[in-house]
């Protein structure tokens, strides 16, 4: 158990350490602020393991609450957008990492890009299990992903990397727009 | 273009190490999480290069075998890089004779200094010939290989380059899992037990397979005449119906 322990942090760090090469000869402020926030997302999912009784599962819904505040409070908008989260379930360990930075990738993008000239600025994310499976189902009242993300072919990363880490745990990934932006993962 | 797999289970890292390999123009990369997938891959194409994590998802020394079907199959050199580097780990690692080891997380500089070192200049990694069980006969005529009695258990050993070979015919209806390959240079033939199919699954996707009893390397093609047929180097090779489409 003590050397899964190892390979866990060990592989943690590896994902840090790529994300700090990929940026490395570009780097902004802005870029490391997402970066710091992978950290985030990776250490708070690392406390909860060591808060758990279980070692096969972690209890999600502090580390979504963790991970929203800590966005919110880097992006100074508090008062402004709410993060509605139900998450009260307990997932694998496993794939726990993994879920928390596609949790942290869909709300970095929906604080990013969601919320030019919106009033009601809201962002749902609820964890649910079915069966054997995990569903997450993310929505923001924003103004809905652009149509090159909806195509493949935006620029950026962050489509490439919410299904490359969709496809490590063998799940499902669906992009859609119904009054804002909106993303199921089917774990 | 050279053509790279890697084989590791994290996705950040594995991307990471694709988009700095294609941006460094060293070669286009492959992205393999399983021993299942990678093997696979390694059937139908061959790359340059491979890069094996050891341990991938639960399965603890999936690189270990991944390593060892390579070896038996292929010349390919292997860089493994892992975050295990204990002393059990490196034993097992070095049977395999990996061109070198790395750990993990990868110093980047050291990862290219590595594949720059290991990675053949040019030329076509080559199939090992064990693979090919059969006798061979060089430079014999025709006929008197119809004629020749061959066991199967005897196998050639000698390796073939996949740039040297032209055409590969089968001779299945005259004599039973005899493959005849036919080089650049005249009346040079290997003769083996095996079938198209089985060869075709081991060769790099250059080589199509134009006819049920003809494979044929497109890189050596002169001209396609009408469909009917594809002459490489003075031979005419005839195009199957079932493969014209392929072909276009």
């Amino acid at each position: 158990m003590q050397k899964e322990q190892h390979h866990r942090v060990h592989n943690s760090l590896g994902i840090i350490s790529s994300l700090l090469n990929k940026y490395k000869d570009t780097i902004t402020p802005e870029k490391l602020a997402d970066i710091d926030n992978n950290i985030i997302a990776i250490s708070t999912v690392h406390r909860q393991l060591y808060k758990g009784d279980t070692l096969e599962t972690v209890y999600f819904q502090p580390i979504v609450e963790k991970m929203s505040s800590s966005l919110l409070a880097q992006y100074g908008l508090n008062h402004d957008i709410q993060i509605l989260i139900a998450a009260k379930v307990n997932v694998p360990q496993k794939i726990s990492t993994i879920l928390a930075l596609m949790i942290n990738e869909l709300i970095t993008n929906s604080l990013k890009y969601a919320f030019t000239n919106i009033d009601e600025k809201k962002i749902f994310v609820t964890v649910e299990t079915k069966k054997t499976n995990i569903i997450l189902t993310y929505k923001d009242s924003g103004v809905g992903y652009d149509a090159a993300f909806l195509k493949q072919k935006s620029e950026g990363f962050g489509r490439i990397l919410l299904e490359g880490l969709a496809n490590q745990l063998r799940g499902k990934i669906s992009f859609f727009n119904e009054n804002g932006a909106c993303c199921i993962i089917k774990l | 273009m050279k053509k790279i797999l890697i084989v590791e289970d994290e996705f950040i890292i594995a991307y990471r190490i694709k988009e700095l390999l294609e941006k460094k123009e060293i070669g286009q990369c492959e992205i393999r999480d399983t021993y299942q997938e990678s093997v696979d891959w390694l059937s139908i194409e061959l790359p340059d290069l491979v890069l094996l994590d050891i341990r991938l998802f639960d399965d603890e020394d999936a690189g270990i075998r991944i390593a060892h079907y390579i070896q038996e199959h292929y010349h390919i050199p292997f860089i493994f890089f892992s975050g295990y580097s204990d002393e059990a780990t490196l034993k097992t690692a070095r049977l395999y004779k990996p061109a070198t080891f790395i750990t993990k997380p990868v110093i980047e500089e050291q990862l290219l200094a590595a594949i720059k070192i290991a990675m053949p200049d040019y030329g076509i990694c080559k199939i090992k010939t064990v693979f090919f069980k059969g006798k061979y006969f060089e430079n014999t005529p025709f006929e008197q290989l119809m004629k020749a009695h061959f066991s199967e258990y005897d196998f050639i050993n000698k390796e073939i380059k996949f740039d040297h070979i032209n055409i590969i015919q089968s001779f299945n209806h005259i004599k039973r899992n005899t493959i005849v390959f036919k080089f650049q240079q005249p009346h040079t033939f290997f003769i083996m037990g095996t079938t198209i199919e089985k060869i075709l699954a081991q060769l790099p996707s250059y080589f199509r397979q134009v006819h049920q009893s003809f494979i044929v390397n497109t890189q050596k093609i002169s001209a396609i005449r009408k469909d009917h047929y594809i002459t490489i180097t003075n031979e005419d090779v005839p195009i199957g119906n079932a493969f014209k489409k392929a072909l276009k």
